[in-house]
C-alpha cells in the first residue's frame, strides 16, 4: 500500500493541479476501502451480511480502478503505475480478508480455472458417485468409508514411502475425520479424471505427493499459498510426462521438490524455502532466503531477491537425459544487478552446507513416522 | 509526417517490428523458432535482440526485448517507427492475464505507437489446458481496442504452429497499408 501510505503533501494554500487533486481522492477513497475490508470480519456470516460487505468493497475497488482509469490522461506515467499497485494491493487485502473468514479450504487436486470447461474433469458429485459404484462392486463390502478408502488409496502412514508406489497423494486427516468423505472424493477425481493440470493451493503443515498415476495431468502446474509444506512432485514428472510450465507463488518455509518442467519455472514470492526443479529455464521473483537446487538448460534469472543460493540438482533427482545437457545452474544473471561484478543477491550454496543425498532419498519421502514437520527440519527449513 | 516516412520504408520493403509481453510469455523462442534456431537454450532477455527476417520479398527486422518488470520501463525507447507490435501472451498463465491487459492497455496509449498494427499472439497453445482465444480476447478486453487494427492467431513457439501465418499477416497488413495512404 505504498500510495496510501504517502504522506499527504501540504500544499493547502497553494492551486492544486489536477493531477494532486486526483492523488488525494484516491488516498481518500483507497483508505475508506481499507477501513471498510479490515471491518469484513465484524460481519456476521449467517444472513449473508459479510457476503454484502464483501460485494460493496469489489465493487468500490473496481469504482476507484475507474476512476483511475477515467483520470489517465492527467496523471503522470509513474503515478499510473502507483495508482494500479495501489488497487492490486486492495484488491489482494480484500482476497486475504476472505480467504480469512472463509472455511478452510479442503486439501484437493482441481483442473485449475478450467475445471467448468474441460468436460473429461469428473465433478466432485461425479466422483462420489463413481465412489458409490465401486463401493458396490466389491463384494461383502460394509458401505463404510474405510473400504472405499482402502480401494482408492489408503492413509499414507499405512504406505511404504516409496514414492513410485504411493497412490495417496499426501498426509490426509484420519480416515473418521468426517471431511476425508470429502477428501477422498476429491482425490479419487484426481485419478480418476483426464484433468490437464495440477494445482495444490493454500495450505499449511502438509505432505503431499504427487502419485506417478498423476502424470497425464502435469502438462501444466500451480502452486500457491503454501506454508510449512513439503511436496514432491518429482515421480509423475520424471517418470511421466515433465510440467510444460510450472508457477510458484507465495510459498514459506517449505521444501517443494518440482520435478522436471520441460518450459519454464516461473517463481514469485517465496522465502525461506528450498526449492528443487530440472528445468529449460528458472526465473525468480521477488523471493529471499531460498535454496535451489536446480538443473537448467537456459541462464536462470533473478529479479528482486535477495539471499537466494543456488547448487546442482540432487543425484537422486537426475534423469539420464539431463546428464546429455549442459546443467547452467550457477550462470545466474540478476535483473536487478546489471553490472560486471558479482550480484550481492545470490550466490552458489557451498558444498559442505548442500544436503546430502541420503537426505533426499530416505528423508524427503517421509514415512511413517516422518511428518512434514520432521522433513522440514530434517532439510533445515525449520530450525 | 511519421506515416510517410513509413510509407517510405515500405516501399523499401522494410520493416520494422516490435515484439514485447510480459516475461516468460515466449517471444525469443518464437523468433528462434521462426530463424530455425535451436529453442532448447533460450534464456531470459536480458536486454533486447534484433532479428532480420526475409519474408515474402520483405525485410522484417524484429525487435525482441525483454519482458522483465525491471526491463518494462524500457520498452518505450523501442517504440519509435514501429510498423507492427506483435504482443506476445502465455495462455498457459491465468494468474497474469491481468498484468498481460495493463501493460497492452499503457502500450497501446503510446502516441508513438499510434498507426502500427497489432497481433496479439496466444502462444504456449500445445499446452493441455490453456486459454482458449475467446478467453484471451475477453481477458484483454480487445475488443474495446479502437485505436489499433488488431488481429490475435492461435500459436506454438515449441510447434512452430501459425508462426508463419503470423508473419503472413503481418506482411500482407503492410501491403494493405500501403494502399490505403
Amino acid at each position: 500500500m505504498a500510495a496510501a501510505a504517502v504522506p499527504m503533501s501540504e500544499q493547502q494554500g497553494e492551486q492544486l493541479t489536477t493531477s494532486e487533486v486526483f492523488f488525494r481522492h484516491f488516498q481518500q477513497e483507497a483508505t475508506a476501502i481499507q477501513e471498510e475490508i479490515a471491518k469484513i470480519e465484524d460481519f456476521s456470516s449467517s444472513g449473508g451480511e459479510r457476503a454484502d460487505a464483501v460485494d460493496h468493497c469489489l465493487a468500490e475497488i473496481a469504482r476507484l480502478s475507474n476512476e483511475v482509469k477515467d483520470a489517465s490522461s492527467s496523471i503522470p506515467a509513474y503515478d499510473k503505475r502507483t495508482y494500479s499497485d495501489a488497487i492490486k494491493g486492495l484488491s489482494s487485502k480484500l482476497q486475504d480478508a476472505r480467504a480469512k473468514v472463509a472455511p478452510r479450504q479442503k486439501f484437493s487436486f482441481k483442473s485449475s480455472f478450467t475445471t467448468r470447461k474441460n468436460e473429461s474433469a469428473i465433478s466432485l458429485n461425479d466422483a462420489t458417485a463413481l465412489l458409490n459404484e465401486k463401493r458396490l462392486n466389491i463384494p461383502g463390502n460394509a458401505s463404510d468409508t474405510s473400504a472405499a478408502s482402502s480401494f482408492v488409496t489408503t492413509p499414507y502412514e499405512t504406505q511404504s514411502p516409496a514414492p513410485e508406489q504411493a497412490d495417496a497423494v499426501g498426509t490426509l486427516p484420519s480416515v473418521g475425520d468426517p471431511q476425508s468423505q470429502m477428501a477422498q472424493a476429491a482425490r479419487l477425481r484426481m485419478s480418476f479424471s483426464q484433468s490437464t493440470s495440477v494445482s495444490i493451493n493454500d495450505h499449511a503443515d502438509q505432505h503431499i505427493i504427487l502419485p506417478a498415476s498423476a502424470a497425464h495431468a502435469t502438462s501444466s502446474g500451480t502452486l500457491s499459498d503454501l506454508h510449512r509444506c513439503v511436496v514432491d512432485m518429482s515421480s509423475p514428472t520424471s517418470t511421466g510426462q515433465p510440467f510444460a510450465t510450472l508457477t510458484l507463488k507465495n510459498i514459506s518455509q517449505s521444501l517443494i521438490v518440482c520435478g522436471h518442467v520441460s518450459g519454464a519455472a516461473h517463481l514469485t514470492n517465496i522465502t525461506d524455502s528450498i526449492i528443487v526443479v530440472a528445468c529449460r529455464q528458472f526465473r525468480m521473483h521477488e523471493s529471499k532466503g531460498c535454496k535451489v537446487y536446480l538443473h537448467a538448460s537456459g541462464r536462470p534469472i533473478i529479479e528482486d531477491c535477495s539471499g537466494v543460493q543456488f547448487a546442482p540438482l540432487p543425484e537422486t533427482y537426475l534423469k539420464e537425459a539431463d546428464r546429455a545437457v549442459e546443467n547452467q545452474w550457477r550462470e545466474v544473471d540478476d535483473f536487478k544487478w546489471l553490472r560486471a561484478e558479482a550480484s550481492p543477491n545470490w550466490g552458489v550454496l557451498e558444498e559442505s552446507k548442500r544436503l546430502p543425498e541420503q537426505v533426499w532419498r530416505d528423508v524427503v519421502p517421509g514415512g511413517p513416522s516422518l511428518g512434514a514437520e520432521d522433513v522440514l527440519r530434517a532439510a533445515g527449513v525449520l530450525k | 509526417m511519421l506515416s510517410i516516412l513509413r510509407k517510405a520504408r515500405l516501399k523499401d520493403k522494410e520493416m520494422r517490428i516490435l515484439m514485447l509481453g510480459l516475461d516468460n510469455a515466449g517471444k525469443t523462442t518464437i523468433v528462434k523458432k521462426i530463424m530455425n534456431e535451436d529453442v532448447n537454450s533460450v534464456s531470459p532477455t536480458l536486454g533486447f535482440i534484433i532479428k532480420t527476417i526475409d519474408y515474402d520479398g520483405y525485410k522484417l527486422n524484429i525487435w525482441d526485448v525483454g519482458g522483465q518488470k525491471t526491463l518494462r520501463t524500457y520498452w518505450k525507447n523501442y517504440f519509435e517507427k514501429t510498423d507492427t507490435l506483435i504482443w506476445v501472451v502465455d495462455s498457459t498463465d491465468r494468474g497474469r492475464l491481468g498484468d498481460c491487459r495493463q501493460e497492452l492497455e499503457g502500450l497501446l496509449l503510446q502516441e508513438r505507437l499510434m498507426g502500427a498494427s497489432l497481433l496479439i499472439f496466444k502462444n504456449k497453445s500445445d499446452v493441455a489446458g490453456a486459454m482458449t482465444e475467446d478467453e484471451i480476447r475477453e481477458g484483454l478486453h480487445l475488443d474495446s481496442i479502437r485505436t489499433h487494427k488488431w488481429r490475435i492467431m492461435t500459436c506454438s513457439a515449441m510447434t512452430g504452429e501459425n508462426l508463419q501465418e503470423g508473419l503472413q499477416w503481418v506482411v500482407q497488413d503492410a501491403k494493405d497499408r500501403l494502399f490505403l495512404y
